[in-house]
């Protein structure tokens, strides 16, 4: 046997092959990079969409009353700017970071299944051209929240409803195929000697992730399904006129929305546990106590869906068990941020841009979890469920936990990607811009939440005014670091300082030890040596 | 001896390629089984 790793069939001599010229290069791809590079910039441009949309929401909340837009298309704006975030830009970031490095950090040529990587991004910007072309028909866009709860997206629907249930099903299509490829990829693919529990951490939590996308995205689907079926073919699987159950729709939805919450979380833990230790120059502190706390918040989450549906009056006993399981998801949880801690503790530490904001992330998602553990009280829920104060909790976890480390991530590996160090002065005002403008928007939420200004409404009472009059200062402030975001990362494609092969001092794992930066556009065709 | 070793541990692409298949083939039962388990469970 040898160690080439392909070497039995003729065209495995396009491995010495640059890439191909012009724009069919991408279009034709089946290169784990340039796959990884399309799916990040479709995530930074639905990011830039998406932001876009909670602009238009910050404005019109500037000040009570109805200012610049109609509700319904301020309904039509919180549901778009949920639907592009979670699925346009925060999931397909985290795919593309696993396009790029899982089979660097492996050490395998490339994904399991390249042709299928294609199509798995090719379906994502027809999905979101499609969605987003409904906000220009007759109708508008979806205005029943990202939840899409029944009957609002059945029988009350807009025509365009369709549309949006046909972007869902083939964003769901990409989903499977590119889960399934990751896990084709990491446990057939590892390089002699990588075993399982050697993998970075970036690696397990992926492959825990991409079990809960095949899981969950299929039953995604089949709620989409059931909805275009009420819509259209007679059925009632959510009309109860016709037998049917309208909270049967919300278990189904949250049975797939509750693990939706950890796929946009776990790749973020893996990256921290990246970051913190190379910054910290100490190795992970309790490696596999997190592997099992990943693989623990994953069974977990499959078993508290209903803590999002406490006000739908369901039996005592129901609420004490989802309550309880809720709550038990903080140990595994507490278990990681102590390990991160715990890593730093009496590390030789140095705070460039990709620990500061693995810093943030650290600091400011524990906050988001905190309102997390208040609002999995069931009791407690029944006052802070549809409020401000749920808005402020998931934008602590999805914005400073999830985007944060993503932006992290970026800045982390962009030197090995590129080949240049982005400008350290650069990233550093990117931070503490986007820090101090993110807790200016969404701290004040959990004020307005607690005394009551509900959620999804253009309008409000006097009282909440100067609370969102912060917020929106605060959100157009961090709309505008994120177009500051953009200029830094074309200035570092364009050029900069030459980084060297490790980058940063302290970074172990095959993309740093083995790889030059850049890398050769096939890396690894001889599989690496593993310590 | 760590090369040889190194070496041995590797899998032919044809042993490769039909592990990958069994993978996905596996996996998109576990999808199809999800899908059908939603209607059953919207009382189909």
């Amino acid at each position: 046997m040898s160690t080439e790793i392909t070497h039995d069939t003729a065209h495995d001599e396009h491995d010495h092959h640059g890439p191909a010229k012009g724009l069919m290069r991408w279009v034709t791809t089946t290169n784990h990079k340039d796959i990884g590079t399309l799916y990040l910039w479709l995530s930074f441009i639905m990011l830039l969409y998406g932001g876009g949309m909670a602009m238009i929401i910050r404005l019109e909340l500037f000040q009570p009353g109805l200012q610049f837009v109609e509700p319904h298309f301020f309904n039509q704006m919180t549901t778009m700017h949920g639907l592009v975030m979670v699925f346009g830009a925060i999931m397909p970031a985290f795919v593309g970071l696993a396009n790029w490095l899982v089979p660097m950090m492996i050490g395998a040529p490339d994904m399991a299944l390249p042709r299928m990587n294609n199509w798995s991004f090719w379906i994502l910007p027809f999905a979101f051209a499609m969605l987003a072309s409904t906000t220009f028909m007759e109708g508008g866009a979806p205005a029943f929240g990202w939840t899409f709860y029944a009957p609002l997206s059945t029988t009350f629907a807009p025509d365009t409803t369709d549309f949006f249930i046909f972007a869902v099903h083939l964003m769901g299509i990409s989903s499977v195929m590119g889960s399934i490829n990751i896990i084709a990829t990491i446990l057939n693919m590892r390089a002699p000697g990588m075993t399982l529990m050697k993998m970075p951490l970036f690696v397990w939590t992926w492959l825990i992730t991409a079990y809960l996308l095949i899981a969950v995205m299929p039953v995604l689907a089949g709620a989409v399904t059931m909805m275009l079926t009420d819509r259209h073919f007679g059925t009632s699987f959510f009309d109860a006129a016709g037998g049917g159950d309208p909270v049967m729709f919300q278990h189904i939805f949250w049975f797939f929305g509750h693990p939706e919450v950890y796929i946009m979380i776990l790749p973020a833990f893996g990256v921290i546990s990246a970051i913190v230790p190379t910054f910290a120059r100490k190795p992970l502190f309790g490696y596999s106590s997190m592997v099992y706390a990943s693989a623990s918040i994953a069974i977990l989450s499959f078993m508290v869906w209903a803590h999002h549906m406490f006000t739908t009056g369901m039996p005592v006993a129901g609420e004490l068990y989802f309550m309880y399981a809720t709550i038990l998801i903080s140990v595994p949880t507490g278990v990681k941020v102590f390990n991160w801690v715990t890593t730093m503790w009496k590390g030789s530490m140095t705070f460039e841009t990709p620990m500061l904001f693995a810093l943030g992330f650290i600091v400011m998602f524990t906050i988001g979890g905190f309102s997390g553990l208040m609002l999995g009280v069931a009791p407690v829920d029944t006052q802070y469920h549809d409020t401000y104060f749920v808005v402020a909790h998931f934008h602590y976890v999805l914005v400073t936990g999830a985007l944060y480390s993503i932006i992290a991530a970026f800045y982390y590996w962009v030197p090995k990607w590129t080949g240049h160090m982005y400008d350290e002065t650069l990233g550093k005002i990117h931070f503490w811009w986007s820090t101090i403008a993110v807790n200016v928007l969404f701290f004040p939420q959990h004020f307005v939440g607690l005394a009551g200004m509900p959620r999804r409404i253009p309008d409000y009472s006097l009282q909440f005014a100067e609370f969102n009059q912060i917020s929106s200062i605060g959100g157009f402030a961090f709309g505008l670091a994120q177009v500051f975001f953009l200029y830094i990362v074309i200035k570092t494609i364009k050029g900069g300082v030459k980084a060297t092969d490790k980058v940063w001092e302290g970074a172990t794992g095959l993309e740093f030890e083995e790889l030059p930066s850049p890398p050769p556009y096939h890396s690894f065709t001889q599989a690496p040596p593993v310590k | 001896m760590q090369q040889q070793q190194h070496d041995e541990d590797y899998i032919t692409s044809v042993e490769r390629r039909r592990r990958t298949w069994r993978i996905v083939v596996a996996h998109v039962l576990i999808v199809v089984t999800f899908f059908v388990a939603t209607f059953l469970w919207g009382k189909f």
